[in-house]
């Protein structure tokens, strides 16, 4: 049987100022895609993600999360990136955050699309968020970034694709 | 210091751990509910990924059976849930439902293009000696409006499950709904 979950492309931060992460040319021949994260900031906010290059006010966010203290909810609209990993503390300096991404039917052209999204760093949050991108787009290219500050030296990340029957 | 990747650069396929069983798309008559059946024993757990939209006016509950044979419509499913309506996260329980209830509002109403999203997994499905539970992650964003939910359901039997059900807790399914079932091998 051929492979229904397969790495498309990864990449590893080398050095102290990679502020963002791309993704392009992503096949249309996946049902789902995932990017996964593991790593840190050097003085970073959370993950955010621009698709297909829209830097207009097309995304928006529903998050909950807890710090240790409470659990909470809270919703970003009209944003010009969704926050698809945290929302509630920078990453952490150390290599230890990770989040899980899912970008559902991303290659259709008639819905707008919805991301899934997981992220812990144990030493501040756990999150899940979901966000919408209004847009009836295929999804070809992904970004990922902390506003302008760099990842950590080692961080990764990996896109995967699922097939559907 | 920008890391671009052309996407494909590194592709490389992965062992069949992970296999699409079924799929179904919703065509534009909509459809009442989604039926997985004669699904077989060879896998340890299942996922089943999803986007969803109703055709009536209001936002839907996302509602699942199961069975052996046939779909369990006693009194045998419970539910914990977690969830984040954008300004406070709260907690919910069911038990003795004749559903599992998988997602609150989760299906958008027919109008515009927004569908829900969930990840569920069927853990230990074909297992005889265990209750089965499932777990899912399930949101709706709508710019203004929407929730993001951790829920956790049990089916209390044994019986291994060859049989799922899914549906809104009204009306139909809308057209481009998407529902891909997966095998995941131990």
């Amino acid at each position: 049987m051929p492979a229904t979950y397969e790495p498309i492309a990864t990449t590893t931060v080398s050095g102290s100022s990679t502020t963002s992460v791309t993704f392009s040319s992503i096949s249309s021949a996946y049902t789902d895609i995932i990017v996964i994260f593991n790593g840190g900031g050097t003085n970073p906010s959370n993950i955010q993600m621009q698709l297909n290059s829209d830097t207009g006010t097309n995304y928006s966010t529903t998050s909950m999360y807890g710090t240790g203290t409470t659990a909470t909810s809270a919703r970003y609209t009209n944003l010009n990136l969704m926050y698809s990993a945290g929302v509630a503390a920078a990453l952490p300096t150390t290599l230890s955050a990770m989040g899980i991404m899912s970008i559902m039917n991303y290659s259709n052209t008639t819905t707008n699309k919805t991301i899934l999204s997981r992220y812990s760093n144990a030493s501040a949050e756990t999150t899940t968020n979901v966000s919408l991108w209004r847009n009836t787009a295929a999804i070809h290219t992904i970004r990922l970034f902390s506003y302008s500050q760099a990842f950590l030296d080692g961080s990764t990340f990996t896109l995967y694709g699922i097939k559907a029957a | 210091m920008i890391g671009n990747v052309i996407a494909g650069m590194f592709a490389e396929g992965v062992s069949g751990d992970f296999e699409s069983i079924a799929t179904v798309s919703v065509g534009v008559s909509g459809s009442a509910t989604i039926d997985f059946s004669s699904i077989p024993s060879t896998y340890q757990h299942l996922q089943i990924r999803a986007i969803g939209k109703a055709t009536g006016a209001g936002h839907e509950d996302l509602l699942v059976r199961v069975g052996n044979g046939s779909l369990d419509t006693g009194s045998n499913y419970t539910r914990h849930a977690l969830f984040g309506q954008g300004t406070s996260a709260a907690s919910q329980a069911d038990i003795n439902q004749s559903y599992a209830r998988v997602a609150d509002n989760w299906a958008p109403p027919s109008s515009g293009s927004i569908y829900g999203v969930i990840v569920i997994e069927i853990l230990d499905y074909a297992n005889t000696n265990k209750f089965k539970t499932f777990r899912s992650l399930n949101g709706r964003d709508s710019n203004g409006s929407g929730a993001v939910g951790l829920f956790g359901n049990l089916w209390r039997s044994t019986s291994a499950i060859d049989t799922i059900r899914l549906y809104p807790a009204a009306n139909s399914f809308a057209q481009y709904s998407h529902f891909a079932l997966y095998g995941i091998k131990g």
